[in-house]
């Protein structure tokens, strides 16, 4: 919002003096939550981790949303590259997120922008 | 010899499909490989040349697999394929009897009543008048017919009608301006010089009072072959290049041509007549990238990844589809081109060392989240006395389809390797499988040396073999086809046979081939959970539109995406047979027996201290 707002009737309204913290979010982590919506419905209960089928190779779904959200794609990419999309963590997920398709944009990010 | 400066356009346009059809055959033929070669050779003078022919007559003239669908929509296909065919077929006898020269030039059959107007007797003339005039009215129906569903799609059975491109409106406007204008053409040549029979003579009889209706004679002459000629050359870029691309496909498949390199010619073979868009499992969703779009845009090479991704791969289309093109594989094709986007890890192969059991049960990924059907299924195997152990609770394993099904061959075949040895390892001579996406993997893409089943054949098997006895009850049940089990594996008869045997089996709207998609399908990455949940709400919805008290199915994505609609109805088959079975029967019965004894026995050893 512009700073200038003087209007006709000779009063200045409030300059929006809001924090977004959205814009602080990474470009990448923007297009993810476009991507797939349902991805900011997560409230880390662990549930995707607790049925993963690639567990014990250290795949956690709730901890690379964590990583997401704090803006280390990289990171989360990394933690996710032995997932087989079996689609558990889906059908157990409580507030309806959409895993695989996270994790299927979160591997379409790295591979259209490879600097990541 | 007969000629006319109107017949060129005709003769341009045929001249220029003809070398499009063989430039095209030619880069078809060039894509095959050796052994390709060496089959069309072995089986070009074979029966399978006959089956071929036989093949082309029944699907390409007369659309049998279109009558199946619908008999007004089979019949309108047919009067136009078969028709024109006879037309050109008779024509060219008519010909033939008339001058007694069969080498006469190719425009003069088709413009026979330009060339020779009036009424002429020779033999069979008036048969010939006739037959032309038949065929052209059965002709003239079939367009009416194919105009009328044009507007009006369910007229002929089909929901929703396939929307054009441009390229295909335009030939679809030439296809249909070819028989009005050579009934015109024909009809105004009777009523100037006589001739015709009960259509054409008719019609002329009636336009013979309109004044100075030779000025129309030429121009409709003209207007016929232009229009023929602009077919001829819209054709090889229009949908109509599945006229001359599925007889080629038939030939082909009958040689056996591997059909992996048949693919360029499967594209080009769709008609585009939309049938497969009302089975569409993505249609209550209304996602758009069904079969026909798809191919579509593979055709102009202007397929994007999305449409590629919007599939469920649950086969609906590749089994409606009159031409019989194998869409699934070209979507798994297509993903495949787009390239790996999953860089995942080899997994440790090495480490697996299993358990040793006869029969070994692997319930799968999604199978591990129902642990009712997993239990039931030991249950089950409790009472008929048979060993059976269950695979893979504590190692990483998946069958490597999920992988496989967004186009990760390599990623897929690691899976596929490490889940070969943990079997072999077991040492296990059956292997039970309660996921029909594990059972479609296990027979298509592993090798393995021993028996392999789904549990609802198990179950069939221990109740047809007395293991286990179940009571029969009053419930009704309606039974879910799986589409990996079912239209992937024609597995259709056995589950209803358990659950005859234990209620009554409802037949619903949408049953074996025909069946729906649940939305549960792990072929769709980008499905968000609001449209699959419309699939499954839309699923559920008709299979208990007669009231079922259950819902039974064989697989657990089913199950759970059915489940999330409707909670308590819907069943696992194993958990069905398990609450009916009848407890002790066979080995818990030799149990108890010997329970029975042992006590018996210390009581009389009691008995005897005492």
């Amino acid at each position: 919002m512009s700073n200038e707002f003087k209007t006709k009737f000779g009063f200045e309204l409030m300059r929006q003096r809001e924090v977004n913290l959205s814009s602080a979010d990474a470009p990448e982590v923007i297009q993810l939550q476009v991507a797939e919506p349902s991805m900011t419905h997560c409230i880390s209960c662990g549930s995707c981790a607790g049925t993963c089928t690639r567990a014990g190779s250290g795949v956690s779904f709730r901890k690379a949303l964590l990583l997401i959200r704090r803006g280390l794609i990289n990171e989360a990419y990394e933690m996710m590259e032995s997932c087989v999309f079996c689609g558990k963590c889906r059908f157990v997920c409580p507030r309806g997120v959409n895993t695989r398709r996270v994790i299927y944009e979160l591997y379409r990010l790295k591979k259209i922008n490879h600097a990541i | 010899m007969q000629f006319n400066w109107f017949v060129l356009p005709f003769m341009a346009g045929m001249v220029f499909l003809m070398s499009v059809v063989v430039y095209k055959l030619i880069r078809w033929l060039y894509s095959f490989e050796g052994d390709d070669f060496h089959h069309i050779m072995k089986y070009l003078f074979s029966s399978r040349t006959l089956m071929a022919a036989k093949e082309i007559f029944m699907e390409s003239l007369l659309h049998r697999k279109i009558f199946k669908i619908n008999f007004k929509l089979g019949w309108m296909h047919m009067s136009f394929a078969f028709g024109w065919l006879l037309l050109i077929v008779i024509g060219k006898l008519e010909t033939l009897t008339f001058t007694g020269d069969f080498t006469n030039p190719v425009w003069y059959a088709i413009f026979f009543r330009f060339f020779e107007p009036g009424a002429h007797s020779f033999f069979l003339s008036d048969v010939y008048a006739f037959l032309m005039d038949a065929i052209l009215l059965m002709i003239l129906v079939g367009l009416a017919m194919a105009m009328y569903k044009r507007f009006q799609s369910f007229s002929l059975g089909l929901k929703r009608a396939t929307s054009h491109s441009l390229g295909d409106k335009w030939a679809l406007t030439f296809i249909w301006m070819i028989f009005p204008l050579r009934f015109l053409a024909e009809s105004v040549t009777a009523g100037l010089y006589g001739g015709g029979s009960f259509l054409t003579g008719g019609t002329g009889f009636l336009l013979s009072e309109i004044p100075h209706l030779q000025y129309l004679f030429y121009p409709l002459w003209w207007a016929y072959s232009l229009v023929l000629g602009a077919f001829f050359v819209f054709l090889p870029f229009s949908r109509y290049m599945h006229i001359p691309a599925e007889v080629i496909l038939i030939l082909f498949r009958n040689w056996g041509v591997k059909t992996d390199r048949l693919k360029a010619i499967e594209v080009e073979a769709c008609s585009r007549c939309g049938i497969c868009i009302d089975g569409c499992a993505m249609v209550p969703a209304n996602r758009k990238g069904q079969a026909v779009y798809f191919l579509r845009q593979w055709r102009e090479g202007n397929l994007t990844l999305d449409t590629a991704q919007n599939c469920l791969q649950c086969g609906s289309c590749q089994e409606r589809c009159p031409v019989g093109i194998h869409l699934n594989d070209l979507r798994l094709d297509a993903r495949k081109g787009f390239g790996n986007i999953l860089p995942v890890k080899a997994s440790d192969v090495s480490d697996i060392e299993g358990i040793k059991t006869d029969v070994i049960y692997f319930p799968g990924c999604v199978g591990r989240l129902s642990p009712s059907v997993n239990q039931s299924m030991m249950r089950l195997a409790s009472l008929a006395g048979v060993n059976m152990n269950q695979l893979g609770n504590e190692l990483e394993l998946c069958c490597g389809r999920p992988l496989l099904l967004s186009g990760h061959v390599e990623e897929a075949n690691l899976q596929v390797a490490k889940l070969e040895k943990a079997i072999k390892n077991s040492g296990a001579k059956t292997l039970v499988t309660s996921c029909p996406v594990c059972y479609n993997m296990f027979l298509k893409n592993y090798h393995l040396k021993i028996r392999v089943v789904h549990h609802s054949e198990l179950i069939h098997q221990w109740i047809t073999e007395r293991r286990i006895k179940v009571q029969a009850s009053g419930k009704r049940f309606v039974y879910h086809d799986p589409c990996e089990l079912g239209r992937a594996n024609g597995f259709f008869e056995m589950p209803r046979e358990v659950l005859g045997s234990m209620g009554l089996v409802i037949q619903t709207a949408h049953e074996k081939e025909a069946s729906l998609c649940c939305g549960g399908s792990l072929a769709d990455f980008t499905l968000t959970n609001a449209e699959r949940n419309e699939t499954a709400v839309y699923a559920m919805d008709e299979l208990t539109a007669k009231h079922p008290d259950y819902v039974v199915t064989a697989c657990p994505m089913c199950k759970k995406s059915l489940k999330e609609t409707q909670k308590g109805m819907v069943k696992d088959i194993a958990e069905v047979t398990c609450e009916m079975a009848i407890p002790y029967a066979h080995s818990e019965q030799l149990h108890l027996q010997k329970f029975i004894k042992s006590k018996l026995k210390s009581a009389d050893e009691e008995i005897a201290v005492m």
